[in-house]
């Protein structure tokens, strides 16, 4: 049991490396600014989850793992919580990680659109050659 | 010849997984948490034991982004709005904004739909947020949910109905700087305040530490707000909401005059 | 008596932002009630012209009687039904799909009988409202099977019993 339990969790880690790979090729090689764009939300958005991915724990004894929100006050529920719940940190960096990758976005759509205004185009391969 | 693609990049993850799982199942997830997590899940709300070290905040991701690591989202949330006016600036010839016909946007059915679930994205984005020291969510995510509602406008009505409406680039900046401004002063009122009793406190204090003793409400009115927590939560909200919607508008704004141009 | 109408349109979306408000939040403690109001009281004046026009049509009990009764046939009879004849026509081994948009005309004043209408058509399967035209009153509907091109006889097939509780309940 829980060897298919690992299994399982190898699957996810496998496709968020596939992902990774995947859209790596396309900022890379893509020649569209746009998808470009695209493609590095697709990274930043595999990379986010991979951090909540990591901050995973597993069930102990057949108790389901909690959400790190507490619900009841009573000493007893926080001795037990602390034991249950999975790791906020990655889910409180995610959260900063989500901003400034918006940040980011918004910065570079911005720049897409002097790009555009400029060259009339936002394939690459054109903006390179018209540089040069 | 794209099936053939698909499947071959499944049974590429499938083995790799069982190549995981066979040779390196020390870097999954195990039944245990890292220590600094062990602490924060300990420390989130607990008055009982780890009196002068807890948040007293049942949420501990909002304890750890608003406390623990406080500093870290106080430069993040300089960061998105550096990002904000960097794009105003290369922008700046489009905030001229002329209040103009509006355009005739979507049919009558959506406008209808849109008239009747505005408030409700309004009342939910702030619940989200005026609950983030309670149940999952916060002030960016609410200020987020908020944001929705200009961005549904902007597509169901037009862009200059929306500022014929009053939302204009200048008008959300300023209560984007009251957010920020809100932010700023609940990030140091408690040093202020120590100042002024002459004890001392640090800056992004909340609690009471071992060696500062002053400490934020936690409670107002048998409520519990977690000390500088809801604050923050609540200028957040307003800060997100208002940049969300100059990004919005700024980059409908730049469509509309390049529709001109042509 | 104007000054009374808005205060009532203010206080009907107030009722119902503080409706949403404490079903999202799914607890009614002291907190949740004060921070509540005080939300739905800046909604409801920021919002109160945009929705209601007429205060008094809300609160006419016969009104919601027929909306009450339009709900329960809509989501039981009509929609059952279309469910039934799209399911046949999908595992029927020759799919009998005869599509077409027609044209028809719809005979209703108000903007939410309008939106009651086309949602309710466009939310049974098989008829797709795609495009109104206000000036003409008519709906552009994509029909699974049209049996007729003609908009009176369209309208008796597709839409004229939603019509009818929609002139009911909203004009």
């Amino acid at each position: 049991m829980e060897i298919i339990n690992t299994y399982l969790l190898s699957v996810v880690l496998a496709s968020l490396l596939a992902n990774f790979v995947i859209s790596l090729y396309a900022i890379f090689f893509k020649p569209h600014y746009i998808k470009k764009i695209i493609a590095l939300t697709i990274f930043s958005d595999t990379a986010n989850t991979f951090a909540i991915f990591i901050g995973y724990r597993r069930w102990i004894n057949q108790n389901p793992s909690k959400v790190p929100v507490l619900t009841d006050l009573n000493p007893r529920a926080v001795e037990e919580f602390a034991k249950l719940a999975v790791d906020p940190l990655p889910q409180a960096l995610v959260l900063t990680a989500i901003v400034i990758g918006l940040a980011v976005i918004l910065f570079l759509v911005f720049l897409g659109w002097i790009l555009y205004s400029h060259y009339k185009t936002l394939d690459m391969r054109e903006i390179r050659r018209l540089r040069g | 010849m794209k099936t053939v693609e698909v499947v071959v990049l499944i049974i590429l993850i499938l083995a790799l997984a069982l190549l995981i799982t066979v040779g390196f199942e020390h870097i999954m997830p195990s039944t245990a948490v890292r220590p600094p997590a062990e602490f924060y899940l300990y420390a989130t709300y607990n008055p009982y034991k780890l009196r002068e070290y807890t948040v007293m905040s049942p949420e501990a991701v909002t304890a750890i982004v608003w406390d623990f690591r406080g500093l870290d989202t106080l430069f993040e949330t300089s960061v998105f709005y550096l990002a904000l006016i960097a794009g105003l600036a290369l922008t700046r010839r489009l905030l001229s904004e002329r209040a103009e016909k509006p355009g005739h946007g979507l049919s009558l059915i959506v406008k209808t739909v849109t008239r009747i679930t505005a408030p409700m994205i309004i009342v939910v984005g702030a619940s989200i947020a005026l609950h983030g020291h309670l149940t999952p969510g916060g002030g960016f995510q609410g200020g987020s949910v908020i944001a929705v509602l200009p961005m549904v406008i902007i597509v169901v009505f037009s862009v200059s109905f929306l500022i014929m409406r009053g939302f204009t680039t200048s008008k959300m900046i300023i209560m984007r700087s009251l957010g920020l401004f809100g932010i700023g002063l609940t990030a140091i009122a408690l040093f202020l305040v120590s100042l002024i009793q002459g004890t001392h406190a640090y800056v992004f204090q909340n609690m009471i530490k071992p060696d500062a003793q002053t400490s934020m409400p936690i409670y107002i009115a048998g409520a519990l707000i977690s000390g500088t927590l809801w604050f923050f939560n609540l200028f957040e909200m307003f800060a997100v909401a208002a940049g969300f919607s100059i990004a919005f508008i700024v980059l409908m704004l730049a469509r509309t005059l390049q529709v001109e141009e042509r | 008596m104007s000054s009374l109408k808005s205060i009532l349109r203010v206080f009907l979306i107030f009722l119902l932002a503080f409706a949403i408000y404490t079903i999202y939040t799914g607890s009614l403690t002291g907190y949740d009630i004060v921070t509540g109001v005080l939300v739905s009281i800046v909604v409801s004046v920021v919002f109160s012209g945009m929705i209601i026009k007429n205060p008094l049509k809300p609160l006419n009990a016969i009104r919601w009687f027929y909306l009450i009764t339009y709900a329960i046939l809509y989501f039981t009879y009509y929609e059952t039904k279309a469910h039934v004849d799209v399911i046949k026509r999908i595992l029927h081994p020759k799919t009998p799909v005869n599509p077409a948009i027609i044209e028809t005309y719809y005979n209703a004043n108000s903007d939410y009988a309008i939106t009651t209408i086309a949602n309710s058509i466009t939310n049974t399967p098989g008829t797709v409202v795609v495009e109104i035209d206000e000036t003409r009153k008519a709906f552009y509907i994509h029909w699974i099977d049209a049996k007729t091109l003609d908009p009176l006889e369209a309208k008796r097939e597709i839409f004229e019993s939603f019509e009818k509780f929609a002139r009911r309940i909203f004009d």
